[in-house]
């Protein structure tokens, strides 16, 4: 029973890394893809560009991923070797994951209406695409920031 | 409402579709053409393909056209078109006049005035129901006026639960119209006053209804600055501040009853009531263009650009209904300029003349 | 012009009558052809300054007109100004001048007394420029009645100068050198006829002189 809870929460941990920066991102994307969308509706040859600004809310779900990755790396979900966690362990594992869960869940949707925003300078001055660009990149700051956090402690974890 | 993502896509639209307005480069192209044929021309090459069908003489068609394409396109792709095409009501209201007085000059004056003249396309709701909606009140003003009373009052109030209902909205205010037509002794002007009035209670109601706060101090400032104007023209024609009462709109931030108050004052104190209001300076600048050049457009073409200011604060909120609405007034504002043009072209007035008239408003 | 009168002595005394009257007529016509042409020229500047004050204020009316209708789209203008507030009553009359009738127009406005009434639109989504071009307009229409009065007089004596022009020519070169014709005719008939019987008186005297010798 001890060991089947500390696996719950690690589960909980990796599911929670995966799915709100997936979710934030899939908002975040979705923004930037509709506000585009009208855009290459008037003007298609912008695509390129608009293209570029809609990939970068879709990092944090990446960073999600990857850091659900290194949990199940962790305690063994990859390649049939299951070990059983301690409490502790699983709830170490869990808080770990938060960092990004709920950084990169908030920057995606943050990130995702500065690049929409984005979309209006490339519409307006495609050649100042990279500033749009850099803009919303700075959001990406902090889903780094925290990237690294939840990576930091996963690997702090001893299983 | 900071933010909202229901407008991704139209404000995008809008976006790329800002980029396509006349620039300030080929409108003084336009001003500088050589007669009316060129500015045609120089026209068909933006936006405005149907100059080049039509050419300068049907200008009032080539500018509608486009302007009814642009709030057809706009109505198509917005997630609320009662939002960001509220201030295209003000056609139909427009529309609702023409027909009222119309009919009404027909019926009470003789005059054998054409059917549908000073009826613009522009407007969203269809003409023929707008029509019929205007015979049955000239009608009903005849008898059954008084029996309309109550009834409506209840009605009023349920409808403006829901002011997307355009229509009714119009209808009631024509009814309105029509009763403080025959209050006032079949005078024409009435009909004029009370639906633009009531024009603005409706952007008001719209705003309210969608908490849009940016609409809302837009159509305060909307309703200050013309009321401003309003009492510019008034003092000078010489009406009492008991017709004025009747004619400033309602909605805007300055009380009315402190602004009537000092109305009847000579110009300095007059004027100087702004002070303690937030149009202290529109106020200033216009008073002092006036003197300068000595003519009252100038005065009300600094009011008009402050006002043009206040509406394209919309295109700096970056998601919502505002960039929209902001867009869809720079396009009237667009059509203002080029009836300004074509008006000056098609009758031959000097480049400089043209310029001046269309520089005040857009310095 | 022919001749064709008998030359009698009761002819002659006739046309003599004629002729005198004719005289009398052509006198007095042109008497009131010369106070019909000081009237006309009189008529004829003040319609000369009417219209060159008319010109001048309708020009600007509609110059403002224009900026109107540049500030304002036409439907906005024909609505604006569809059903007109101010009623205007024009009475026409008559006055003669020199027993020529010619139209008096008196006009009123129906809110006699109240200029700040012809304005029949709102102020909300109209523009400044239409105030002004309705005031000129509205200043210029005593001008215009006033100049319509003068301009249909003017024409009136102008028809009635041609008509006694015509008259007094007529008496002039036609009537009276026919009739100083037809009597020169007759006397000169009548002073042959005188001078036939004193031939012939004289023939007389001298048979019956021969006779009585």
């Amino acid at each position: 029973m001890e060991g089947f809870l500390g696996t719950i929460l690690g589960f909980l941990g990796v599911a929670l890394a995966i799915i709100t920066p997936g979710i934030g991102s899939s908002i975040g994307v979705g923004l930037v893809g509709r506000s585009g969308a009208g855009v290459v509706t008037e003007d298609p040859d912008k695509f390129g560009s608009i293209l570029l600004l809609e990939a970068i809310p879709g990092t944090q779900g990446i960073y999600g991923f990857l850091t659900g990755l290194m949990i199940m790396i962790k305690i063994g979900a990859l390649g049939g070797g299951l070990r059983a966690l301690t409490v502790g362990q699983g709830a170490q594992l869990m808080m770990s994951a938060m960092p990004i869960a709920l950084v990169g869940w908030i920057s995606a949707i943050a990130q995702g209406r500065v690049a929409a925003a984005g979309v209006g300078i490339v519409a307006k001055r495609p050649e100042e695409m990279g500033k749009a660009v850099i803009l919303a990149a700075m959001v990406e700051t902090y889903a780094v920031l925290a990237l690294l956090a939840s990576l930091l402690l996963v690997f702090s974890v001893n299983v | 409402m900071g933010f909202d993502g229901r407008f991704a896509y139209v404000v995008g639209r809008v976006r790329a579709l800002e980029n396509r307005m006349i620039d300030q480069a080929r409108f003084n192209r336009m001003i500088d053409a050589e007669g009316p044929e060129e500015l045609a021309r120089i026209l068909s090459e933006t936006e405005y393909s149907l100059a080049r069908d039509l050419g300068p003489e049907r200008y009032e068609d080539v500018i509608d056209g486009e302007l009814a394409r642009v709030h057809a396109l706009i109505e198509s792709i917005s997630p609320d078109p009662v939002l960001t095409g509220v201030f295209r009501a003000r056609h139909d209201f427009h529309n609702m006049k023409a027909l009222l007085k119309a009919k009404l000059a027909r019926r009470d004056a003789g005059h054998a005035v054409e059917e549908g003249s000073g009826v613009t396309s522009l407007g969203g709701l269809d003409l023929a129901r707008l029509g019929a909606a205007a015979d049955m009140l000239v009608a009903a003003g005849d008898e059954a006026q008084m029996s309309l009373g109550a009834e409506a009052l209840d009605a009023d109030r349920a409808a403006w639960q829901r002011p997307e209902d355009l229509e009714g909205a119009v209808a009631r205010a024509g009814r309105r119209a029509v009763e403080a037509y025959e209050a006032h002794g079949h005078d024409p002007q009435y009909i004029d006053l009370v639906l633009d009035r009531e024009s603005f209670d409706y952007f008001y109601q719209v705003a309210r209804s969608r908490r849009a706060d940016f609409l809302m101090g837009l159509v305060r400032t909307m309703a200050d600055l013309t009321n401003i104007l309003i009492c510019m023209r008034l003092r000078l024609i010489g009406k009492s501040a008991d017709f004025a009462r009747d004619v400033l709109l309602p909605r805007g931030s300055v009380d009315r009853d402190a602004l009537l108050a000092v109305y009847g004052e000579p110009d300095d104190a007059f004027w100087s009531f702004f002070k303690h209001t937030s149009y202290d300076r529109p106020v200033d600048q216009a008073l002092r263009a006036r003197r300068d050049s000595g003519s009252l457009s100038a005065f009300e073409n600094v009011i008009q650009a402050h006002l043009a200011r206040a509406a394209a604060e919309g295109g700096m909120i970056d998601m919502g209904y505002e960039p929209v609405l902001a867009y869809l007034m720079a396009r009237e504002d667009e059509a203002d300029r080029l009836r300004r043009i074509f008006v000056g072209k098609l009758n031959r007035l000097p480049a400089e003349i043209v310029r001046e008239r269309l520089c005040g408003t857009h310095a | 012009m022919e001749i064709r009168v008998s030359p009698t002595r009761m002819e002659l005394l006739r046309l003599k009558k004629r002729h005198a009257m004719a005289v009398r007529g052509h006198k007095l016509l042109k008497d009131k052809l010369d106070e019909l042409m000081k009237q006309f020229l009189e008529l004829v500047r003040r319609d000369r300054d009417l219209r060159e004050q008319i010109d001048a204020k309708l020009g600007e009316a509609f110059r403002g007109f224009l900026i109107a209708r540049g500030a304002m789209s036409a439907a906005a203008v024909d609505a604006a100004l569809m059903y007109p507030k101010e009623t205007v009553s024009l009475k026409a009359g008559q006055r003669h001048i020199m027993n020529v009738a010619v139209p008096s127009l008196e006009w009123t406005f129906e809110h006699e007394g109240d200029a700040t009434n012809i304005y029949p639109y709102g102020f909300a989504y109209t523009s400044t420029e239409l105030d002004t071009a309705i005031r000129l307009l509205s200043e210029a229409m005593p001008g215009l009645v006033e100049l319509a009065e003068v301009e249909k007089a003017v024409e009136l004596l102008g028809d009635e100068i041609e008509k006694t022009r015509r008259r007094v020519n007529a008496l002039e070169y036609v009537l009276i050198p026919s009739l100083e014709r037809s009597i020169k005719y007759i006397t000169m008939k009548l002073d042959e006829a005188e001078r036939g019987n004193l031939t012939r008186l004289m023939k007389v005297k001298e048979i019956v002189r021969e006779r009585g010798a």
